[in-house]
């Protein structure tokens, strides 16, 4: 019996073999050009090629088989020191492992077809490498150079012998050319870490029962106090019985010398029992600590289970850089730091497209030639980071470059040039503005604008890629000297370090990495201002606001002259949420809320206690904003005045949702010019909490923000039977048919582009929607 | 072949032993009856109480009835008929009050009380209140229940209509029928379950 590999085809081992055999061979021989071809270094790639070949040949797979065999055969030569493979003998080896990892991939049966189609591509990268091999092989002519990238497959001139050879499948495996040595280290390869695939759910669950079965082991130890105390109890007894033998043996008489002897044999009774109570506890006490160390392994062990290190995920990437640095004629160092990040696995199979686009990109637009690096004072040779972190619960992923950067100035020129925006706005658009339109589709396609920044060709689709597993992106960047993205993921099941304090009596966490700090403070020295209390910390005051009263929950009567306070801060302001209590530092693994509470404001995600608690993980980022709404009263004040004057003739209501300060002023300005009543929000989920919050008439947003984007917003909208009727415009850069379908078909009433705040389109089309301020 | 062994002569001996007198005919008696139930007709049901109410529900959807967990508030979302989140063998699951529900009269925030007395208790095993959990396709619902009085097979046939004084619950029970001396409303689950779906949003 195979035991669990049973369920597998021979088939489908073949090609898990194949794909990690592939791996080897890719990064081997991206070493052996670095290395040159050190002996050390060909051995683990002739056995991985006659590992391979062997795999092949028990499955059938002549094709594969006969590949592997010609790699090999490269391989042993260049061992022998026969051959030596410089940059065009390492493309060619490139090719042919990429060309084994298609075979392999070629569905079970499916062969014939995929030969009579790609045969010939086949034949030919065979018999270059048999060219290689015995010598006869010549570089093709054509240096790489920037105006000729090399993408045409090269064909070398065949030697007779070659092609003659190729006409029958090669017997046993060369024993002519093979050295023996090789032969023999071949037979025991190193098995390389076997994978199995298990489902999602199925690792969900075994997490939730290992994390379970912690919260039991634990509760194992109030048991064993219980026992504990049980066991003084009786000590007491026998404390007890002594001092009352003590007395009777005062008044000793005959009288009482059985009830003596009696007393005397109930101590005797007791003091057995509590030693066999000992030993009994520390039975226990082992088996109570066993468990628990037991169940702590097996908890960690699940957790780190759904975490791949990110290199798994990127191993393409040194390719990548390497092939398109020399087909473009510039040199490029390739750093990856945080290789060992544990990534959710999910996320990372999602992140390698959106990857490989910045990689393009940077390698095509950002890098400069190598003239060019020296002339600008800069080291020839160019560096692309790709670095990855844990923050705020988060998994953060930098790509950047020390290229030529963007110049803010010309993408400023572009957006007045095509009239994305008016020039008076456009004009006072930060940086981090401005770089937002290369995220529009086809906002700088045109040569001159890949000539002035050269970036942006895909970025939507970057963009919109990284949305789709509910992150951002973010792009920086220094003008002349580099390009940074940044892109912040979610983990969906991932270990972060929180603060567990209580609020209304029951557990919250604060990811540690939001917050500023924590502080326990005096009752007495809590001021207050126009009726809002604040603390003084390091000379400044710091408002505050109870935890109970943000999250909406029942007050909690405080007890204590000391408030306990996590001080919290985002973009400037700083604010003070006085909590229950402080109950510690836990590590938390993630999980994420059900699906059918949707999004639960200040709330991002949920984990379970060790005392079996479910404990909900704040959303500091929306709890910030919502403490901000509250203590501003801008929203909620202004809500209670329209419950005042609801009655009466009522000003029209109309919520500016854009994460752009610049635009959200301009909407609000021209809406009010016309005597409409503004709030704004700063992004869609600031939006979605505040349609709930308040009544308004009309909603005006823009389509690509963070956390939340618009069609998200007008969908949400849409699907809640109170807002269903609430009007809602688009404006975005987007002019293309098809986000115009995109936003109507979510439901929006308008779309209309940035553009129609030059003219009167954008009131226009708000006094259609809703008729004029006051009616 | 070799000799049977002792304990083998005794198997046969015991298997081959003559039937108890009357034996035959008691079963020719049995057997020449009529069949009294067919199968199809018995369905199988989860009983349980909230606070006055009997209840009944299929047991094809039930997962399983657990002790009393704690419940978790959401901020925002708990309401009378959303009571919060419980852990269910490490996974966090909806809890629900089907007393608000089904306008079951008891405050849900005494409920909630009602629940935390009985979990700070020594001996949460020793009180009637349980979790029902009860799940509609791929998705589970936590009810607590005042007590879960067992899975029973009941006749088909023994189902009544509704009356038209049955209380609230009435609008999700299918018909009702007697056991022990109680009036207990049998709940359309899906019909339950899917009614909850739009209470959480």
């Amino acid at each position: 019996m195979s035991g669990d590999l049973s369920g597998f085809s021979l088939y489908e081992l073949f090609r898990t073999e194949a794909e990690s055999q592939a791996a080897i061979l890719n990064d081997g021989i991206l070493a052996l050009e670095q290395s040159g071809s050190a002996p050390a270094a060909i051995e683990p790639l002739m056995r991985a090629a006659h590992s391979l070949k062997g795999a092949a040949r028990i499955v059938g797979m002549t094709a594969a088989e006969r590949l592997a065999h010609a790699l090999e055969e490269v391989f042993v030569a260049a061992q022998k020191g026969t051959r030596v493979l410089d940059s065009s003998h390492v493309d060619v080896l490139l090719a042919s492992v990429d060309l084994l990892g298609e075979v392999s991939r070629i569905a079970e049966g499916g062969v014939e077809a995929w030969l009579s189609e790609h045969g010939g591509r086949l034949e030919t990268q065979i018999v270059t490498l048999l060219a290689i091999e015995s010598g006869t092989w010549v570089a093709p002519q054509a240096k790489p150079t920037t105006e000729t990238p090399v993408t045409k497959q090269t064909l070398p001139t065949l030697p007779a012998e070659a092609t003659q050879s190729l006409l029958s499948p090669p017997a046993e495996p060369a024993p002519s050319k093979g050295t023996p040595k090789a032969e023999v280290a071949a037979a025991n390869p190193v098995e390389p870490d076997r994978a199995v695939r298990v489902t999602a759910e199925n690792l969900n669950r075994l997490m939730g029962l290992a994390g379970e079965s912690l919260v039991q082991a634990r509760q194992l130890r109030p048991l064993i106090d219980g026992v504990g105390q049980l066991r003084q109890a009786q000590t007491q007894l026998w404390d007890r019985l002594q001092k009352l033998e003590h007395e009777l043996s005062s008044l000793a008489s005959e009288a009482t010398e059985g009830s003596r002897a009696q007393l005397i044999a109930a101590k005797h009774q007791v003091a057995q029992y509590l030693e066999q109570l000992d030993g009994r506890m520390e039975r226990l006490e082992d088996h109570a600590r066993r468990g628990e160390d037991l169940s702590e392994r097996l908890h960690h062990e699940v957790i780190s289970s759904r975490l791949r290190p990110l290199v798994d995920g990127v191993r393409g990437f040194p390719r990548l850089v390497r092939d398109t640095a020399r087909q473009l004629g510039i040199q490029v160092r390739y750093d990856l730091v945080g290789e060992q990040t544990g990534v959710d696995r999910d996320i990372l199979e999602k992140l390698e497209a959106p990857l490989n686009h910045l990689f393009r990109n940077a390698l095509d637009h950002g890098v400069e030639l190598p003239d060019e690096r020296r002339a600008a004072g800069k080291d020839p040779q160019a560096t692309i980071r790709l670095e990855a972190r844990h923050v705020a619960g988060t998994l953060q992923v930098r790509l950047s470059d020390d290229g030529r950067g963007i110049d803010p100035e010309r993408v400023r020129a572009k957006v007045i040039d095509r009239a994305l925006a008016p020039s008076a706005m456009a004009a006072k658009m930060t940086e981090a503005e401005l770089f937002e339109f290369l995220f529009l589709p086809g906002f700088s396609t045109k040569s001159e604008v890949t000539a002035l920044s050269g970036r942006g060709v895909g970025l939507d689709v970057v963009q919109s890629m990284v949305q789709s597993v509910g992150g951002s992106v973010r792009l920086s960047s220094q003008y002349g000297s580099g390009t940074c993205f940044t892109l912040q993921l979610p983990i969906t099941m991932s270990v972060i370090r929180a603060l567990i304090v209580h609020i209304a009596g029951q557990p919250y966490a604060f990811p540690l990495s939001r917050l500023e700090s924590i502080q326990r403070v005096d009752a007495s020295t809590v001021e207050t201002l126009e009726g809002r209390p604040f603390f003084t910390l390091n000379g400044e005051s710091v408002g505050l606001v109870p935890a109970t009263q943000v999250l909406d929950l029942p007050q909690t009567p405080s007890t204590t002259e000391c408030l306990s306070v996590v001080v919290l801060s985002d973009r400037g302001s700083r604010f003070g949420v006085v909590v229950d209590e402080f109950l510690g530092e836990r590590d938390l693994d993630v999980r994420p809320t059900d699906p059918r509470l949707g999004k639960i404001p200040n709330i991002s995600t949920a984990s379970v206690l060790e005392d079996g608690w479910p404990v909900l993980i704040i959303d500091v980022e929306d709890l910030v904003r919502s403490i901000d709404n509250l203590l501003h009263g801008r929203r909620f004040k202004l809500a209670e005045a329209m419950a005042g004057a609801s009655t009466e003739r009522r000003t029209k209501r109309v919520l500016v949702v854009d994460d752009s300060i610049t635009v959200r002023e301009l909407e609000r300005q021209l809406l009010e010019s016309r005597g409409y009543a503004v709030d704004i929000a700063v992004d869609g989920m600031d939006g979605w909490n505040a349609v709930r919050a308040v009544e308004y008439d009309l909603v005006v947003s823009d389509v690509d923000m963070p956390r939340m984007d618009g069609i998200e917003l007008v969908s949400q909208i849409k699907r809640d039977s109170r807002l269903r009727g609430l009007p809602v415009i688009i404006v975005s850069y987007k002019d293309r048919e098809e986000d115009r379908i995109r936003g109507l078909d979510a439901g929006a009433s308008s779309y209309l582009t940035k553009s129609s705040f030059h003219d009167q389109r954008f009131l226009d089309t708000v006094t259609d929607l809703i008729g004029e301020a006051i009616e | 072949m070799t000799e049977p062994t002792q304990s083998a002569v005794g198997a046969r001996a015991f298997f081959d032993r003559q039937p108890p007198p009357q034996y035959l005919d008691e079963w020719i008696e049995r057997l020449a009856q009529p069949e009294q139930l067919v199968e199809q007709d018995l369905l199988s049901l989860v009983i349980f109480r909230l606070h006055e109410e009997y209840l009944a529900v299929q047991t094809a959807c039930l997962v399983e009835v657990t002790l009393p967990q704690p419940i978790h508030t959401i901020p925002h979302r708990s309401n009378e008929v959303v009571l919060g989140l419980v852990n269910i063998r490490g996974q966090l699951r909806i809890c629900i009050s089907a007393h608000g529900l089904l306008g079951v009269a008891i405050a849900a925030s005494s409920q909630q009380t009602h629940y935390a007395d009985a979990l700070r208790g020594a001996h949460p095993e020793s009180s009637p209140l349980r979790m029902l959990i009860l799940q509609e396709r791929s998705e589970q619902w936590v009810f607590p229940v005042e007590e879960v009085l067992g899975v029973h097979a009941l006749p088909a046939t023994a189902l009544r209509s509704v009356p038209s004084t049955f209380g609230k619950a009435g609008a999700f029970s299918q018909s009702v029928f007697d056991w022990e001396g109680h009036t207990v409303g049998y709940l359309d689950a899906t019909q339950l379950l899917s009614a909850l779906r739009s209470a959480c949003k």
